[in-house]
């Protein structure tokens, strides 16, 4: 192994071969970067051509492609409070108010060296480990989705601000969202009104894409004429890392459940890296010893969200290539590119094309690399960004996202969707609902009603074995202890908010 | 290394360079090549195409990118042979050709896309069998009989089923035999009203065999669930499993065809043991209502040509286990109306029993 | 007002939702093609009982708020604030300008569109003294322009072209 390891590096030091990673790399974070355009977009644009290349430099250029737009993402994340791909939508929790704060050179050290060692963590894990763990990833049947994704559902309750009613509340708006279109198993469309542009329901990108950055420019709008923010300048200070190795050290067992739940989270084919970093954010928040200050700018929750994201993109190559199975848009659009060149994706792919498998290992770590220097030396670039006015940028953002939403499917529907739920989005937040409870429910929703009816199909009606399948078992167990001890914490809050009340009248 | 075209210089020589190829290989309804000046020829296309609905049949066409719209995810077995085509094709009539996918509602999305699409040729349907079953069902208000069809390029006829490895059932045989003694034990996968179940739905037909069948989703879904040992037996191309049984993962029950195929030629076929079913999963063009003859005749040809001639696309389809068959707009529609009529048959059947 | 009744009314808007959706499950279409445990209306009826149960617990929840508001008279004051016409001004033609854009572009065109967008949007977000209809006029050609062409050139992305096409 280590020989083809050593062959691989050998082979991507070439010039050209360097090249491509590097520019594949530069353009995935430009994709990234950008609310609107995706990792996915980057590569479906790209994948076409990778066919007058040889297998290794296609490749090669695909994982600068895949690295660089999950990693983008942060960056508006951290300045704008637009999460740019569904990877860094937990990054603008803390990301942003660390920025407010005049820490945007920590916040952008901390993501972009957890980052790094995300990645790092998850290549590393896929080169060594893959066999064995889509081995344990094939284990999970409708049943064990049903009950991993419940427990994730959970999350809503973390992560719904100051009134658990209104982020339930929020979370079934994002599951009525999810519902619109056709029916998980006999297609037949719900919710679509007669609308043939309904049937297919609403993409990611549109719903996360349409919340965050319309509300974000209509919150911008308020602000005229109040004198407030418009006129705000924030100093931006960056110095090295922009933090200290104690610091770093604070963070080390935070960072690594958060590579473990980011690989974990990615191997499981559907639920992929959009769920990763809002899981590993929550359980961040859970485990801390100080929760409430989540969300108000803490290095932690950037950790979190950064380290899982990038985390979760060796998790989805490892069924892969152990297996020849994607799990989610992205490594179906590299499975086409493998078959496209001749390989044959599945079992013996290792055996078959070991050189190209380890040129693929040999390129990620290199973008990962590259995506590092770049998001470095960029950093103070980017901050300058915001040295263009908000009536300037924002308005440009606009048109990005829908050209973004126009390129989901090639219509104009999918940026209508964007407008309209942006529309919703910015309502819900005027009345005080939180809007990510809305993006779990909607991307988690999907995939526990497919996978209740699938499951049920299969055991013919049987609730069963939701509760004797071992795993299933263990998540639901594990749901019900969780939300138990949410509904224990707020009853006993409640006891001392009302003792103190009584005392002060 | 050509990663982006360098555009507008290039773009000029590429209109240069198309106008030449029309001239060197003349197509019927097509006397671009007549009118001398390469040059002129390109700027006078744009005006030609006003003129087209006057009814004369002077169609200077392709003069733009064509669009494949494949209503299906990347990555799939109806993708990676449309991009085969596509790539080929493009050399044939001398334009870019870039295939999207339009995903969603069993691929009636992308399919009425296409349907109320500009009937300009430069946008055509890339799809299979699944059309004919979402009229059926009633998930479309549509059918092939809309679109105009431009032929078949490719057929599939390794539509297998396939067991793990160490699973009790070697043939279809001991597979029947099982459904028929213990209706409903045996799990089946399939994606509920896909080709896949139609195919499931004839063979309980046939035999009067029962099995449980469930949905699992897509076809590395399946693969997935195989591998996994969430279900007995799944149905998919013999393309996409052919690595799982050389690696000893799969067995093959057989596949759904009448005689042996020539590309598979070891593996048994239900017919030879028994069953008496048979399916072709069949990949054609549809071009938008009204699109001119002229133009899908210059299409459909264009991809004959493809088909019957070129060697690099008859070896990569066959790379992937499925057979360049060239079916002109005719015989596709025969194909697809007895197709059609066939699955009818079979769902009513199934609507009737439950 | 949203402070005080805020809770009231989106209680009453969700108490509605969850009827409208659960009534318009009832006319979901059935697969006759297998037999579903849970039909493709169980998990939607089960979230609109969801909705319905949440919004009443909201609806609770509002009414205290609004009594205790009364009883307060600081908040009387607070909600009593002047009206902000500016900011009234500005949400809503952004909301507008939004709308409209997507909507025409497709008849008219990206390029046009877009430029048009642009200008009108930066005009209205930006503070009186800061409009400079000059460098407004020239950011958005050169946007529209650059985002047009390089995702059509490089992308294969083909925006709406609309009457210029």
């Amino acid at each position: 192994m280590f020989e083809m390891v050593q062959e691989a590096f050998a082979t991507v030091f070439t010039l050209e071969t360097l090249f491509l990673i590097i520019g594949g790399t530069a353009l995935g974070l430009v994709f990234g970067s950008i609310p609107g355009l995706t990792a996915t977009m980057a590569i479906a644009i790209c994948l076409p051509l990778t066919f007058g290349m040889d297998p290794g430099n296609g490749m090669a250029l695909l994982m600068g492609l895949y690295i660089g737009g999950v990693s983008g993402g942060l960056i508006p994340a951290i300045l704008l409070n637009i999460p740019g791909t569904p990877s860094s939508v937990s990054t603008t929790f803390d990301g942003y108010p660390m920025a407010q704060n005049g820490d945007a050179g920590k916040a952008f050290g901390f993501a972009i060296v957890f980052s790094f060692l995300g990645g790092l963590f998850s290549i590393l894990i896929l080169m060594f480990l893959s066999p064995a763990l889509a081995d344990i990833a094939l284990g999970f049947g409708p049943f064990e989705f049903f009950a991993v994704t419940i427990f994730a559902l959970t999350m809503i309750a973390s992560l719904s601000g100051d009134s658990i009613i209104r982020g339930i509340l929020s979370g079934f708006v994002g599951l009525f969202l999810g519902f619109v279109g056709s029916a998980p198993i006999d297609s037949y469309p719900r919710f679509t009104f007669g609308f043939d542009q309904l049937d297919a329901g609403f993409a990611i990108l549109p719903v996360l894409i349409g919340l965050f950055a319309i509300s974000e420019v209509l919150k911008n709008a308020e602000q005229r004429g109040s004198g407030v923010s418009n006129t705000k300048k924030i100093q931006y200070k960056i110095k090295g890392l922009g933090f200290s190795l104690a610091e770093f050290i604070q963070q080390g067992w935070n960072g690594l459940r958060s590579f473990v739940i980011g690989v974990g989270i990615g191997i499981l084919p559907g639920v992929g890296g959009g769920t990763a970093n809002i899981i590993a954010y929550g359980t961040a928040k859970n485990r801390s010893k100080y929760p409430e200050k989540f969300g108000t700018g803490i290095n932690d929750g950037v950790v979190a969200s950064e380290g899982s994201n990038n985390a979760a993109i060796g998790g989805a190559l490892i069924p892969l290539i152990a297996l020849g199975i994607p799990g989610d848009t992205v490594t179906a659009l590299l499975l086409g590119g493998l078959m496209l060149h001749g390989l044959n994706p599945g079992p013996l792919l290792f055996e078959q094309s070991g050189d190209v498998v380890y040129i693929i290992f040999a390129s990620l770590i290199i973008a990962n690399v590259i995506m590092c220097l770049f998001l470095f030396f960029g950093m103070r670039m980017f901050v300058k960004l915001l040295s263009i006015p908000q009536h300037i940028l924002l308005p440009i953002i606009i048109v990005l996202c829908v050209v973004g939403g126009f390129g989901v499917n090639n219509r104009i529907f999918d940026a209508a969707a964007l407008v309209f739920i942006g529309l919703l989005g910015y309502a819900l937040i005027k009345f005080k609902f939180p809007i990510v409870p809305i993006i779990i429910g909607f991307i988690l929703g999907p995939i526990a009603e497919t996978n209740l009816s699938r499951g049920l199909m299969q055991s013919q009606g049987d609730f069963s074995p939701f509760f004797t399948q071992p795993i299933a078992a263990f998540f639901l167990l594990l749901t019900f202890v969780s939300v138990g001890i949410k509904i224990w914490q707020n009853f006993k809050k409640k006891i001392k908010t009302d003792d103190s009340t009584t005392a002060s009248l | 290394m050509k990663i982006f075209k360098p555009v507008l210089f290039f773009g000029f020589f590429t209109a240069i360079l198309m106008g030449c190829s029309a001239e060197e290989e003349p197509v019927e309804g097509n006397d671009a090549a007549n009118e001398g000046e390469t040059e002129e020829s390109a700027d006078d296309s744009a005006d030609e195409a006003d003129e087209k609905t006057n009814g004369e049949s002077d169609v200077d066409y392709p003069m733009e990118t064509i669009e494949v719209v494949v209503p299906a995810g990347p990555g799939g077995d109806t993708d990676m042979n449309s991009r085969n085509i596509s790539e080929h094709l493009q050399e044939e009539l001398g334009e870019d050709i870039i295939v999207r996918n339009v995903e969603g509602g069993g691929g009636t999305t992308g399919s009425s896309e296409i349907l109320n699409a500009e009937p300009d040729g430069h946008q055509v349907l890339f799809f299979h069998n699944g059309m004919l079953v979402n009229e059926i069902l009633g998930l479309a208000d549509y059918g092939f009989r809309d679109f105009e069809l431009a032929g078949i390029p490719v057929m599939d006829e390794g539509n297998g089923f396939f067991v793990s490895g160490d699973s009790q059932f070697d043939d279809a045989e001991d597979f029947i035999q099982h459904g028929q003694e213990y209706p409903r034990e045996a799990s089946v996968a399939t994606e509920v009203g896909s080709f896949t179940h139609v195919q499931l739905l004839a063979i309980e037909d046939e035999t009067g065999a029962d099995f449980n069948i469930v949905d699992v989703g897509g076809a590395s879904d399946k693969i997935a669930a195989l591998l996994g040992g969430q279900i007995d037996v799944a149905p998919f191309q013999y393309g996409s499993a052919v690595e799982y049984i050389e690696s000893g993962d799969f067995k093959t029950l057989g596949i759904l065809a009448e005689d042996s195929v020539d590309l598979m030629p070891d593996v048994p076929t239900f017919t030879e043991q028994g069953v008496d079913a048979s399916f072709e999963k069949f990949f054609f063009f549809g071009f938008p209502p009204e699109t001119p003859d002229e133009i899908v005749t210059t299409f459909s040809e264009a991809v004959e040509t493809v088909v019957e001639e070129n060697e690099e696309y008859q070896q990569a389809s066959e790379d992937f286990y499925v057979s360049p068959d060239f079916h002109d707009p005719d015989e596709t529609y025969d194909v697809m109306s007895e197709a059609y009529d066939y699955y009818e048959q079979l769902l009513e059947g199934v609507e009737a029993d439950q | 007002m949203i402070e005080k009744y805020g809770d009231l009314y989106a209680s009453v808007f969700f108490l509605i939702f969850a009827i409208f959706m659960y009534i318009a499950t009832l006319n979901f279409q059935q697969s006759d093609l297998v037999v579903l445990t849970i039909g493709s209306e169980f998990v939607p009826q089960l979230a609109a009982g969801g909705i319905f149960i949440f919004a009443f617990l909201l609806l609770i929840k509002g009414i205290k708020t609004a009594k205790a508001m009364n009883k307060d008279e600081a908040a009387d004051v607070q909600t009593s604030k002047p009206f902000h016409k500016t900011k009234v001004f500005t949400v809503g033609a952004t909301i507008l300008l939004i709308v409209l854009y997507v909507t025409l572009i497709t008849q008219i065109g990206f390029l046009i569109t877009t430029v048009v967008y642009l200008v009108l949007q930066m005009y209205v977000l930006a503070e009186p003294i800061k409009r400079n209809l000059f460098l407004f006029v020239s950011i958005a050609i050169i946007t529209s322009g650059s985002v047009y062409f390089v995702f059509r050139e490089f992308f294969n992305l083909f925006l709406p072209s609309g009457i210029l096409g």
